[in-house]
């Protein structure tokens, strides 16, 4: 198991995509445990081979779709209208556009990539520091995989056999928190005019279509939820909708999309799905490893010494998932590290729903940190900035949805009742 | 010498992508009809929960390959910022080393472990297993064939690849 961590971090680091780190850390484990390495291949087909993970194309599409039809612009317009006078106004509309951006993807990169395209860039011609947009996109953009629908919920399902649809309603509470906790750090922040208004003007003739548009793009994840809810269709099947619906929307309604656009999001979806299928794969044969080796023992006994206090236990692992999710991609720590956890917290009492939140929320808080941060580097590229100065002005972000994290563990019922109550 | 290998590392890249393309667009149909069936015609169909399953592994490995070529994986990339050229050069071409090897072993372990599978049938559809386990080491044979070409071809000659897609 040694040589298979050194493997892992040895590949990582020198650049190897973390699929084939993962995978070739998995065949070192299973040649040093002395077994037939055919396990890699017959691993890698299992791990794909699950009907609850199907959703993700789905969704991956959907958004895909949504995102080259012009919606990105529509939401981001609808964010700025409200808070467009006040200091901060289109920072504030960072982070709402977010919010609804989220409810079309269902990852935190896609957010970052479609966001920053236009904050990033925006937000410095209206005297913003370009870190600082930077800053504020990637901090919201966490907001994605956590408000319904996601793709690492998806996943998490997939791995615990957990209800898709119930991980998805759990994620609206500690959504709407994160974009509470962001809001409230730019108001201080923006105090005494230290920040710009925004400098668009908005029509009155406009408002009536951005609020339709805004309503349209909304129906979306309500369409998912409702349907699913309602039994109508399974998650995996209330992709396909969802597919359809997108479709509908920005080919028939905003007139964005034709066949060429289609067929590129068509073939992006597949190579996208293709990244995160082959990780959840490989993260399958390591997890394999893991847990002939052992890992599951050690992880009770870690437990056992919490066995009285399980809020304190879910501290100490939301600490240490932090620590994994700086270099670890949440896809695969979830399918490396959630299968230990199950058992130990079923016996603690911990609300299942709650421990998801808890774990998918301090996994992908590791996306917007150094050293393996996807959203960080995504907005590197954009802001074409290191990312020491973009890491120093997302910290006041990150504290405040730390803060979040703490609130999720002490109060289970922010993560609990609405699944509950819908179910 | 050097063009004809391009152009059909090329060709190869951009077919498989269209592949996998067309093989979304079936899950797609699959996953719709499917809802159909059930509720406008109340004959709910018993095989597509299986043929979507393995239409999806096979579109996965056949993406990969175009993703691998387009630099979609995702990785840390410490080296970037060194500033010795040979040595980024050499750590890229261990890179591409490690790539290749672990496709070489999927290649040789994924052949005989579908083949062993060629007797069992899958449960729904009654197709042998060969067939969705084939889907590793093709795959695996086509990211081998595009690690190469990254390691041969000159970079600024497979960014051409890239340029076939509008940014999203």
């Amino acid at each position: 198991m040694i040589a298979m961590a050194i493997a892992f971090a040895v590949t990582l680091a020198i650049g190897v995509p973390i699929v084939f780190a993962l995978g070739i850390a998995g065949a070192v484990g299973l040649w040093a445990l002395d077994l037939d390495l055919i396990t890699v291949p017959t691993r890698l087909f299992t791990g794909m081979d699950n009907f609850v993970l199907l959703a993700a194309p789905f969704y991956i599409l959907a958004g895909e779709i949504m995102n080259r039809g012009g919606i990105t612009e529509r939401l981001i317009r609808l964010a700025g209208l409200i808070t467009r006078g006040v200091p901060g106004g289109t920072a504030y509309a960072n982070v709402s556009s977010s919010v609804l951006f989220a409810g079309i993807s269902g990852a935190a990169v896609a957010d970052t990539a479609a966001l920053g395209q236009v904050f990033i860039k925006g937000m410095p011609k209206e005297g913003y520091d370009k870190n600082y947009a930077a800053a504020v996109t990637i901090a919201s953009s966490i907001i994605g995989p956590i408000i319904p629908p996601s793709v690492i919920m998806i996943i998490y399902a997939a791995v615990t056999r957990l209800s898709v649809i119930d991980l998805f309603v759990a994620g609206i509470v500690p959504g709407l928190m994160l974009a509470g906790a962001m809001w409230l750090v730019i108001f201080l922040q923006a105090r005494g005019d230290r920040l710009p208004r925004s400098q668009h003007r908005v029509e009155r003739h406009e408002v009536m279509v951005m609020i339709r548009d805004g309503l349209l793009v909304m129906g979306l994840p309500a369409l998912i939820v409702g349907g699913t809810l309602m039994g109508v269709f399974t998650a995996t099947e209330a992709g396909g909708v969802a597919v359809l619906y997108a479709l509908a929307v920005s080919w028939l309604v905003f007139g964005t999309m034709n066949w060429a656009t289609l067929w590129d999001s068509l073939k992006r979806a597949a190579r996208i799905t293709a990244t995160i299928y082959l990780i959840i794969a490989a993260a399958t044969v390591v997890s394999y490893v893991l847990t002939i080796g052992g890992i599951g023992m050690m992880v009770q006994s870690f437990a056992a010494q919490f066995a009285g206090n399980p809020t304190l236990f879910l501290m100490a692992l939301a600490a240490v998932l932090l620590l994994v999710g700086t270099f670890l991609e949440p896809g695969a720590a979830i399918v490396l590290i959630v299968p230990m956890l199950m058992p130990v917290t079923a016996s603690m009492g911990i609300d299942p729903m709650q421990l998801g939140m808890v774990v998918i929320l301090t996994l992908t808080l590791g996306l917007i940190t150094p050293p393996v941060g996807v959203c960080l580097f995504v907005a590197c590229r954009i802001a074409d900035s290191p990312v020491m100065p973009i890491f120093r002005a997302v910290l006041p972000f990150l504290l405040v949805e730390l803060g979040v994290v703490v609130l999720l563990v002490l109060i289970p019922e922010l993560t609990s009742t609405l699944p509950a109550l819908l179910r | 010498m050097q063009g004809t290998v391009l152009r059909w590392a090329l060709i190869l890249a951009r077919g498989t992508e269209a592949v996998a393309a067309i093989l979304l667009i079936a899950v797609i149909v699959m996953n719709l009809a499917q809802v159909f069936f059930r509720y406008v015609l109340v004959d709910p169909i018993s095989w597509s929960e299986e043929t979507m399953r393995y239409t999806t592994t096979w579109m996965v490995m056949l993406a990969a390959a175009p993703a691998l070529l387009r630099r979609e994986h995702m990785e840390v990339s410490l080296f970037d910022g060194v500033r010795s050229e040979r040595l980024r050069k050499a750590v890229g071409l261990l890179v591409h080393l490690c790539v290749a090897g672990f496709c070489v072993l999927l290649i040789v372990k994924g052949f005989p472990a579908a083949i062993d599978n060629m007797r069992q049938v899958s449960p729904a559809v009654r197709i042998p297993m060969t067939i969705p386990y084939m889907a590793i080491p093709v795959g695996a044979v086509l990211v081998l064939i595009n690690t190469l070409c990254m390691m041969l071809l000159p970079a600024e000659a497979l960014a051409q690849f890239e340029d076939g897609e509008g940014a999203p």
